[in-house]
C-alpha cells in the first residue's frame, strides 16, 4: 500500500512536471496545446489526491499523513530526477498529430507558453 | 511595494542563511547520520553480535547486575532490540551518607555501566561513542559547555526558519520552476540546485526546523514554565509522572525475572518496551518500571508502568499526558524519527541529505553570485575570500573529520586510555588540517583535493572490513544483517561520490570569458557529497 502510494505520488509529479513548457517540449518535441496542458494537470493533481488514500490505508490516522509526507517528497524526488537527467528521445512523439505540433510550436514561438511559462 | 516587500526578504534570506549556515551545515550532517544511530552503534562495535533473542539479554542483564550490584540504588536496563548492540545497562549505587543526594556526576561513569551482549554476557567491545556521538553532536556541539551548543543550535534553527519562510518569498518562481534544472549554466545551475533541493523536501525542512525548535523550547523560551512553577522537580513530576517513591525496608526479597514483567508490559502496552527501571533491586520494597518503545507510537511521551519487584503485581500505570505535553511529544517524536522502519528511516535519510545539499549550494551561491561582480577578481575583498575559505574548511572538511572518524574507529588500538574520546580528537584534529589546509592553500586546490582524499579514505572503508573485520560487507549480506551491510554499501556509494566529485571539480576549466570561475559549473554537483 504505502509503495502505492509512493507510486501514485511520483506518476503525480511526472504529470505536472510534463506539463510545464520546457519539459514537454523536451519530451515530446513540442509545446503542449492547452487543453493536453489541462489534462497533464488535473491528472497530475488527482493523482496527487488520490495518493492519500493507501497511506492512509496502509498506516492509520497518525501515521498515514506522515507516511503520505514522504511520500510525495520522495515521488517528487523522482519525477525530478528521471525528468532532468533521463535522455530525452529526440524524436517527436508519435502520438500528438503533426498539425498540433506545428500549431503549438508556432504557439510557443510566437507568444510565451500558456501553461508552465517558465522562461 | 511588493518588490520592495520581496527584495527586503531576499536580504533576510542571504544574511539569515550565511551567518549561521556553518553551523547549519553541520547540524544537518550530524542529524541526518544520528538517523541510522542505532546502526552506527552496532557498526562501530564490530566484535558484538547481533542480538537474536532480547530476552536473553535482558535475563543476562538481570543476572549480570544481580552479581555486581546486588545492593544499588537503582539499574537501569534498556531492552535489546535487533538493532541495537545489545543492553548498556547501568546503575545508580546507594548515596553514602552524607553525599549529595541524586547527584548525577560524569564521575566514575565507566565503573557503574557494561554492555550485555547477544549471549546475555558482558560483552568485551571497543571502547566507543558510536552513533551516538552524532546524535549528541547534532546539538551538543563538542568542546564546549552544553548550554552554550544549545543556545547556539536554537538560534541558528530559527535564522534556519527564518531563511527558509523569506526563501520562499525571495524565490517565489521556485514552485513554478519546480522541474527545471539547468546544468552547466553557471550561477543559474546553483539556484536550480539550491531550490531543487530546498522544494523537493520542503515540507521535511519546515518540519524537521520546527520541530528541532521545540526540542529546545524550555530551553529557549523557559517563560511560561518559571511563571507557573516554583520548581523544576514539580515541572518535573508534572510531564514525566513517576510512581509514588517506596521507601526502602532493609528486609531483603529476591526480584521476580524482569522476563515476567517484561513480557506482561509489553501485553499490556501492545508495543515493545524499551526501558527497564528497578529501584531498590533486593529489596522488598523493590519497584519495576517499564517504559514503551518510541519506535511504536509518534509521540516521545511514551507510557509508563509500575510492578511490585517481588510480587509482579502491577501497582502503577503512567496517566495519559495533557494535551499540550503530547503535541509536544509528537513533534520531538516527528523529529526524531524514532518511530520510522527501515524504509522510514530511509526517507528522513535522503531528506537530510537533501537539506545538506540546500545549506551547501546556498553557501556556494553566496560566492558564486558575487564573484562576478567582483571590481578586481584576482583580488578580492575579505569578506569574500573569508565566506570563500570557510566553505573549502566546513564543506570539504566536515567530512573527511567524519571520515577519519570513522577510520580511527577500526584503528586506534583497543587498549588506548580514553579511547573514545580520542576518536573524537580525530574527527577534529583532521578537520582542523583541512581548515588550515583551506587558509593557506588556493580554494581551486583544496576542493578537489579535499574531496579525493575524503573518497579515496571512504571507499578503503568496507575494503579494510572485508579484510579485517568478521562483518564485512558479505558476511553481513551472508547472514541477512541489512544494517550493517546497508552502512557498508552507504559508505561505498558517498566515496564514490566523492571521488566523481573531486575528478569534476579538478578537471574543470574555467569558461574563458568569465573571469575565475573556476567552480560554477560543477555547480550542480559540488554538494551531492557534502554529506
Amino acid at each position: 500500500m504505502s509503495i502505492l502510494s509512493l507510486l501514485l505520488a511520483s506518476a503525480a509529479f511526472f504529470l505536472l512536471g510534463l506539463a510545464t513548457e520546457a519539459h514537454h517540449r523536451r519530451r515530446f518535441g513540442a509545446c503542449p496545446q492547452a487543453a493536453r496542458c489541462k489534462m497533464l494537470r488535473t491528472g497530475g493533481w488527482l493523482s496527487l489526491v488520490v495518493s492519500v488514500a493507501p497511506a492512509l490505508l496502509a498506516r492509520g490516522w497518525i501515521f498515514g499523513p506522515i507516511l503520505w509526507a514522504g511520500a510525495i517528497m520522495a515521488g517528487a524526488g523522482i519525477a525530478f530526477l528521471a525528468l532532468n537527467f533521463v535522455p530525452a528521445r529526440a524524436m517527436r512523439d508519435p502520438e500528438i498529430p503533426s498539425p498540433s505540433v506545428s500549431a503549438s510550436s508556432r504557439l510557443c514561438n510566437g507568444l510565451a507558453c500558456r501553461c508552465g511559462a517558465s522562461i | 511595494m511588493s518588490k520592495g516587500f520581496r527584495q527586503s526578504q531576499a536580504f533576510l534570506h542571504t544574511w539569515s542563511g550565511l551567518l549561521l549556515g556553518w553551523i547549519l551545515f553541520l547540524v544537518f550532517v550530524a542529524g541526518t547520520i544520528a538517523f541510522w544511530r542505532e546502526g552506527l552503534n552496532r557498526w562501530m562495535r564490530p566484535e558484538i553480535a547481533r542480538v537474536e533473542q532480547p530476552m536473553r539479554v535482558l535475563a543476562g542483564s538481570q543476572a549480570f547486575l544481580a552479581r555486581k550490584a546486588p545492593d544499588a540504588k537503582s539499574w537501569i536496563i534498556p531492552v535489546a532490540t535487533e538493532r541495537s548492540p545489545g543492553a548498556q545497562v547501568f546503575w545508580v549505587p546507594q548515596p553514602k551518607p552524607g553525599e549529595e543526594h541524586g547527584r548525577r556526576g560524569r564521575r566514575g561513569r565507566g565503573d557503574t555501566q557494561a554492555l550485555i551482549g547477544a549471549d546475555g554476557q558482558v560483552a568485551q567491545a571497543r571502547e566507543t561513542r558510536g552513533g551516538d556521538f552524532f546524535y549528541r553532536f547534532h546539538f551538543d556541539l563538542h568542546y564546549m559547555p552544553v548550554i552554550w551548543a544549545r543556545w547556539l543550535v536554537g538560534f541558528a534553527t530559527m535564522m534556519m526558519l527564518v531563511a527558509i519562510v523569506s526563501g520562499i518569498v525571495t524565490h517565489k518562481k521556485i514552485f513554478k520552476d519546480f522541474f527545471t534544472l539547468r546544468r552547466a549554466k553557471g550561477q543559474r545551475s546553483w539556484l536550480d540546485g539550491h531550490n531543487a533541493t530546498a522544494v523537493l523536501a520542503l515540507p521535511f525542512h519546515l518540519m524537521i526546523t520546527y520541530t528541532g525548535l521545540v526540542t529546545l523550547m524550555t530551553l529557549l523560551m523557559p517563560w511560561a514554565v518559571v511563571a507557573n512553577y516554583n520548581d523544576q522537580n514539580t515541572v518535573f513530576a508534572t510531564l514525566f509522572p513517576t510512581a509514588s517513591v517506596v521507601e526502602r525496608t532493609g528486609r531483603p526479597a529476591p526480584l521476580i525475572d524482569l522476563r515476567l514483567i517484561a513480557a506482561d508490559a509489553e501485553r499490556r502496552l501492545a508495543a515493545p518496551a524499551s526501558f527497564i527501571e528497578v529501584s531498590d533491586p533486593g529489596d522488598a520494597a523493590a519497584r519495576v518500571s517499564v517504559s514503551q518503545s518510541a519506535s511504536s507510537m509518534l509521540s516521545s511521551r511514551t507510557p509508563r508502568l509500575t510492578y511490585d519487584g517481588v510480587t509482579g503485581l502491577l501497582v502503577w500505570r503512567s496517566p495519559p499526558p495533557g494535551v499540550a505535553a503530547e503535541t509536544a511529544g509528537a513533534m520531538i517524536g516527528l523529529h526524531a524519527g524514532r518511530f520510522a522502519g527501515n524504509g522510514g528511516r530511509w526517507l528522513y535519510f535522503l531528506c537530510g541529505i537533501a537539506g545538506t545539499l540546500m545549506v551547501a549550494s546556498g553557501l556556494v551561491l553566496w560566492t558564486v553570485k558575487r564573484r562576478e561582480r567582483l571590481p578586481d577578481p584576482t583580488r578580492p575583498h575579505l569578506g569574500f575570500r573569508l565566506v570563500e575559505r570557510l566553505n573549502v574548511a566546513v564543506i570539504g572538511g566536515l567530512p573527511l573529520g567524519i571520515t577519519c572518524f570513522f577510520w580511527a574507529n577500526r584503528l586506534l588500538p583497543v587498549a588506548l586510555r580514553g579511547r573514545a574520546d580520542w576518536e573524537m580528537h580525530m574527527l577534529f584534529i583532521a578537520w582542523a588540517a583541512a581548515a588550515l589546509m583551506a587558509f593557506v592553500v588556493r580554494p581551486a586546490c583544496v576542493w578537489p583535493s579535499l574531496f579525493a582524499v575524503t573518497g579515496v579514505l571512504l571507499v578503503a572503508l568496507p575494503m579494510y572490513d572485508v579484510v579485517a573485520t568478521d562483518r564485512g560487507l558479505f558476511a553481513s549480506l551472508a547472514i541477512g544483517d541489512l544494517m550493517i551491510a546497508g552502512i557498508d554499501a552507504a559508505i561505498l556509494v558517498f566515496g564514490i561520490a566523492f571521488l566523481l566529485l573531486a575528478r569534476r571539480v579538478a578537471h574543470h576549466r574555467p569558461v574563458a570569458k568569465r573571469v575565475r570561475r573556476a567552480r560554477t559549473a560543477t555547480a550542480s554537483r559540488v554538494p551531492e557529497a557534502a554529506e
